[in-house]
């Protein structure tokens, strides 16, 4: 045996409780041997040896330590002013049993966790796709080559309030022109949803003159604008800017649309509206 | 109510949870002290153990239903239940400063006196200085020592109260008993050079 086989040992030659008997004869022998050539091991052993005894001392004096009486009186008693409760929830126990309610809970649990996806589903496509038809024009198209509408906002696109021109909304670049999906042959002028939620901006077509057709091949689909958050209310009064940029598809998720998994790492394009201070106010994502 | 007293624990809980008071007094009564006295050498409060004790065999009576024979006595269960709620109270309340848990005993490198440590210090300072020194033990190597040495209980038994391989219980209380001659020995050197000071005093 060496030190520190000793030092494996020692809890338990000191604590006195080895609980293999065969082995016990083999280790006392090969302790015995140990601690004679080794003075720091007999030290260590004594010291265990010690700190047991102070320790059954401790045990010994804490033995007769018991809890008041008081205790158990208030124990019954409020036994006894839940015995009523418990009793009454008794029958419906035996009624269904543990395991079985188990198996019941969870899969109740389950069909509610289903449901509630699919209700959230349900939600979140209806809040990103077309539900009526008037609605249906907030899905537009960019058509890169049309010129735009130069003329300075008058209004701001997001803010929450009656028709506005975003005119604002000119590209950086005079680059796009935002149409109707069902009218994309015509460039449009784009006025503000009245019915418009919080946050959200619509742009809707008037369809007042000819078409270009020269930008059709090149028709996106887009998203409507979605305000970002730190955006306030009228920040567009003195006009703004579309620019063009790729984010990544995780992007979406964090405005809350759908992304498809399998495409989580590519990047998709977006239109920014940034203000006339150069901060964005509101992103849409084009395909 | 001797059929009581002499029914095992989990047919004593049947009994309570079957609404018999009796049974629960008959439990109570043989637990509770083992309860009590774990509490009382984990916090060193007897207000707090008598708070936890109360508290256990409440839970007993609301949630005794969950107590589930197969993985491990009643008695584990509630010790168990002591044990948590022991660490609750102490994390809220923090009575004691843990000792430094790096500092490492090593019996080889160390220079121990060859008279024991504990050896010459009367008996009551001797118990109360084991008792703080096991109260300053981190939690999770008092609780060991408490169950082991204080308590007697056999590893598997402490394994399964702390819900623990029994190899971590054996290691832990290697390493709390070596704490804990670590944390007396310094108190009885302080203690044999005052009293060598004194005596020169009494003679010059």
């Amino acid at each position: 045996m060496n030190c520190q086989s000793f030092e494996e040992t020692v809890n338990e030659l000191a604590r006195d409780r080895i609980l293999d008997q065969t082995m016990e004869a083999n280790l006392r022998e090969g302790v015995s041997v140990h601690l004679d050539e080794c003075t720091a091991c007999a030290v260590r052993l004594q010291d265990g040896r010690s700190l047991t005894r102070c320790l059954d001392e401790l045990a010994r004096e804490m033995k007769s330590s018991t809890t008041p009486a008081h205790i158990e009186e208030q124990l019954l008693q409020a036994y006894r002013q839940t015995l009523p409760q418990f009793r009454a929830l008794q029958p419906a126990a035996s009624r269904l049993p543990g395991r079985a309610l188990g198996h019941r809970s969870h899969w109740l649990l389950a069909a509610a966790a289903v449901f509630l996806l699919v209700f959230g589903i349900v939600l979140l496509r209806s809040k990103v796709s077309p539900p009526s038809p008037r609605e249906s024009l907030t899905v537009q198209t960019v058509e890169s080559a049309q010129p735009r509408n130069s003329t300075p906002p008058d209004r701001d696109p997001i803010a929450t309030g009656t028709e506005s021109t975003p005119k604002s909304a000119s590209h950086s670049n005079n680059n796009g022109a935002l149409t109707s999906r069902k009218d994309r042959r015509r460039p449009q002028t784009l006025e503000r949803h009245p019915s418009n939620r919080d946050g959200e901006t619509t742009m809707l077509t008037k369809g007042a003159r000819p078409a270009t057709t020269e930008n059709q091949t090149d028709a996106e689909i887009a998203t409507q604008f979605i305000a970002l958050s730190y955006t306030g209310p009228a920040s567009l009064q003195d006009g703004g800017q579309i620019v063009r940029v790729e984010v990544p598809r995780s992007t979406m998720a964090s405005f809350g649309l759908p992304v498809n998994m399998e495409r989580y790492s590519e990047r998709v394009k977006a239109d920014v509206l940034l203000g006339f201070d150069g901060f964005p106010r509101a992103i849409r994502f084009v395909q | 109510m001797k059929e009581q007293t002499d029914g095992s624990d989990s047919e004593l809980l049947q009994s309570i949870l079957a609404g018999d008071e009796e049974a629960l007094s008959a439990l109570y009564r043989r637990r509770q002290q083992g309860i009590y006295r774990f509490a009382l050498q984990m916090c060193g409060s007897k207000t707090v153990a008598e708070d936890v004790t109360q508290e256990v065999f409440m839970v007993l009576i609301r949630e005794g239903h969950t107590f589930d024979p197969s993985r491990g006595s009643l008695n584990g269960f509630l010790l168990g239940v002591a044990r948590n709620h022991v660490l609750r109270r102490l994390r809220r309340e923090r009575f004691y400063v843990a000792m430094d848990e790096d500092s490492e005993c090593d019996a080889n490198q160390t220079s121990l006196p060859t008279a024991g440590p504990l050896d010459d210090l009367a008996r009551s300072e001797r118990i109360e200085l084991v008792r703080r020194a096991v109260l300053a033990l981190p939690e999770r190597y008092r609780e060991v020592v408490v169950l082991c040495d204080l308590e007697e209980m056999s590893y598997v038994e402490a394994a399964e109260i702390l819900g623990c391989a029994v190899g971590t219980i054996r290691s832990r209380l290697h390493r709390g008993r070596g704490l804990l001659i670590e944390r007396l020995r310094p108190t009885h050197q302080e203690e044999t050079a005052a009293a060598t000071t004194k005596a020169a005093r009494c003679f010059a």
